[in-house]
């Protein structure tokens, strides 16, 4: 009985916290997303799911989310190349370890310097980017980096790749350095070159590791926030807005909390659904191999 | 094993159900205490000595001007000792909306709130009344921006809005200030023929400096003050032949002739004044406020003067002059000192305080009796007469059926410099716009 006491004491405080910060919030959330509150006034209508089905008629929400994929595809593309850095960094290289840091650096920085900095980069007048091409004969490559519409969201992609593929690859690196030497050890003996030890000792090894990149990936390309709304506003015009500016310039620009609401319900639901789609496929790859 | 996982259920339950009801307590107290503390201020003379703390909030990009108002606010003591007025500053509007729109919510508003006069709609449930308030006789604009017979707000300041140009680019080019929109492109072309200099200098990244186009246009050409809420009992506002597709045809065309250097979409409204500042680009469009942040940057306003927005076609038509208020202040419904914020407003608004702010502001008095001290307004004033328009925001079936379709001419006006016409951007409009307004 007193055991019984002491652990309902101690679980409360952190039951209490997680009911009142999450789940809270998350019902209502859930509420106002059937509701058609504008955020400020006192009352609100029930519409049921018409909030719902404004989001998935509304041309724009298709657009804002295609900009996301994006994200996710050009990400994903990289990931081989983020093992194949990761692999490097592993050997036994000069100054691996300074690559390292040097490597996981951009992730430590605050994202807004990162979006002033790339802004800057971008800068048509005067741009570093621009100058650079210039100054090696590219001229016919420099373009509006930020105010070109069928360019802007892959400068921005860029950027991103920039800030997060060091946390991927430090990621990677601590899934190779977890694998025990003995396996490749025994797999030299028994004549394995290394494209073998790569694809049946390491590529297993870290396949734990893969999984939360994989989720990282599409957590973070579906909520892709502060990149696109700092450096041009989802603009110019709704060229590079993504979901999440999109909901936010619902809400706090145009006082449609009901819509944004379940906007971010949507959002949280498409990314239960893609991280455990890609579960179900990884876990089916893993266990056939 | 069971019973065991039973009685975890009913613990947790159990939980969850005081952490939801503290949860509402915790709300209904915050509600439920304002009235009491208000009628016992207002009551009892006794009360009134108790020391009072009034919250105020404003925004400005003027870090001198935000100096200023938060040493004369700390004057108010002397006024009334029993009352210290606290004020929060910020430094864009947006970010000042956002977070006053967060407390809205939280019922956490300050006592004295600063708005804009396209958010009084959005905020009226939140702010009381001010009618019967002497102050409200000698403001020249407050009752235009009444809401249904009764004054929320009063402004502040008054500005007009300017076309910018540097005098001595137009001597040395020999150019002459336009007074309708044919001669506006013109000189643009002139500037751009010569090659010098950027025409027209546009922060088009930022989406808002094209505000003077894309938004005030459609208003000037309709030669409506009440034009927005007017667009709100049309089915189709954006069909040819309406004041707003006539002015976004304007707006193309001034966009069409790439005036606006390399690269408009590129480059914000920083670098925008930069290039102006640094007489890298002749013409740049703006509010009165304008003029201080550029003597800052050069120095002097020798070489800086300014025309009316030439919207017109011809000269057959008069040129008015597009005169936007701001700084609209208002005591907010929740607050828990009503009384001494209106006698704080009375402090506030008189003459001699007064004066201050709008000389701290440089731009135009809003109160009789006032005039601000403005050389360079003088100078424009007395160079231009011209009749002025008042920028008066849509009303509430406006805000609605724009916020249902989300339209924003700013956004809208980045397509057009991106290439996007006229007849592609309209015609969708006018249809969500008419199912917008039937779904109410």
């Amino acid at each position: 009985m007193q055991k019984r006491l002491v652990v309902v004491s101690f679980l409360f405080i952190p039951v209490a916290l997680l009911l009142l910060f999450l789940l809270y919030p998350s019902l209502r959330l859930l509420q106002f997303s059937l509701t058609d509150w504008n955020g400020m006034s006192k009352s609100f209508n029930y519409v049921g799911f018409d909030n719902y089905v404004e989001a998935f008629r509304n041309p724009d929400v298709w657009k804002a989310l295609s900009n996301n994929f994006l994200y996710f595809g050009i990400h994903a593309a990289f990931i081989p190349l983020e093992v194949m850095l990761a692999v490097f960094l592993n050997n036994k290289m000069r100054a691996s370890r300074f690559f390292r840091s040097i490597v996981f650096m951009p992730y430590i920085l605050n994202g807004v310097a990162v979006a002033y900095l790339f802004s800057f980069l971008y800068n048509p007048i005067n741009g570093p980017i621009n100058a650079l091409l210039e100054a090696v004969g590219l001229e016919s490559w420099i373009r509006n980096w930020l105010s070109d519409k069928s360019i802007v969201n892959y400068s921005l992609v860029v950027v991103s790749l920039w800030r997060f593929s060091g946390l991927h690859v430090v990621l990677f690196l601590a899934g190779l350095q977890s694998i025990p030497n003995d396996l490749y050890e025994a797999a030299t003996i028994d004549g394995a070159g290394p494209l073998k030890k790569f694809v049946h000792i390491t590529l297993p090894g870290i396949s734990r590791v893969m999984e939360i990149v994989l989720f990282l990936n599409v957590r973070g390309a579906l909520q892709v926030f502060d990149i696109p709304f700092l450096m041009t506003q989802g603009g110019p015009g709704l060229a590079s807005t993504t979901f999440t500016v999109y909901t936010i310039q619902t809400a706090f620009k145009y006082n449609n909390y009901g819509l944004a609401s379940s906007l971010a319900v949507i959002l949280m639901l498409m990314i239960i659904v893609f991280s455990y789609l890609q579960g179900r496929l990884f876990k089916g790859k893993g266990e056939s191999s | 094993m069971k019973k065991r996982n039973r009685v975890t259920l009913a613990l947790a339950s159990a939980l969850a159900a005081t952490t939801l009801l503290s949860a509402c307590g915790g709300n209904n107290g915050g509600e439920a205490s304002p009235s009491p503390a208000a009628s016992g201020a207002s009551s009892s003379p006794a009360a009134s000595k108790e020391k009072v703390t009034l919250k105020m909030a404003i925004w400005d990009v003027n870090n001198d001007f935000l100096t200023y108002l938060d040493e004369k606010v700390k004057e108010y003591s002397s006024v009334a000792p029993n009352v210290t007025v606290e004020l929060e500053t910020f430094k864009s509007d947006g970010d000042y909306l956002q977070a006053m729109k967060v407390r809205a919510t939280g019922n956490e508003l300050p006592d004295v709130m600063g708005l804009k006069p396209n958010w009084l709609y959005d905020f009226r449930e939140q702010l009381i009344p001010l009618d019967g308030e002497a102050y409200l006789a000698q403001n020249q604009y407050a009752d235009k921006f009444a809401i249904d017979g009764k004054t929320y707000a009063v402004p502040m300041m008054a500005f007009p809005e300017l076309v910018y140009y540097r005098p001595s680019i137009f001597q040395e080019l020999n150019l002459q200030a336009p007074t309708t929109w044919p001669q506006f492109l013109e000189l643009l072309q002139n500037i751009k023929d010569n090659s010098k200099y950027i025409p027209y200098a546009m922060g088009g990244k930022d989406a808002w400096p094209n505000y003077p186009f894309n938004e005030f246009l459609p208003q000037l050409v309709s030669g409506a003050e009440s034009y927005l809420s007017d667009m709100a009992k049309d089915d189709s506002p954006f069909a040819e032949g309406k004041p707003f597709f006539e002015s976004y045809k304007q707006i193309e065309e001034l966009y069409a002739l790439d005036v606006m250097g390399p690269d408009p979409l590129g480059i914000g409204w920083d670098q925008a004044t930069d290039l102006f500042s640094s007489k890298q680009a002749a013409v740049i469009a703006a509010g009165l406020w304008f003029a201080p942040t550029y003597e800052a940057k050069v120095g002097s306003i020798d070489d800086l003067a300014a025309f009316p927005m030439p919207y017109r076609l011809d000269e057959s038509e008069p040129l008015k002059l597009m005169m936007f208020t701001d700084h609209f202040y208002g005591i907010t419904s929740g607050s828990d000192h009503q009384e001494e914020a209106k006698q704080f407003l009375n402090w506030f608004f008189s003459p001699d305080v007064y004066q201050t702010y709008i000389d701290a502001q440089k731009l135009v008095s809003t109160f009789e009796g006032v005039e601000s001290n403005v050389p360079f307004l003088k100078a424009f004033y007395a160079d231009n007469q011209n009749e002025t328009f008042s920028y008066i925001p849509g009303d509430a079936e406006y805000t609605r059926i724009t916020n249902a379709i989300q339209l924003d001419v700013k956004a809208i006006g980045q397509d057009m410099m991106a290439g996007k016409k006229v007849e592609d951007i309209l015609p969708a409009l006018n249809d969500k716009w008419a199912k917008a307004k039937a779904s109410k």
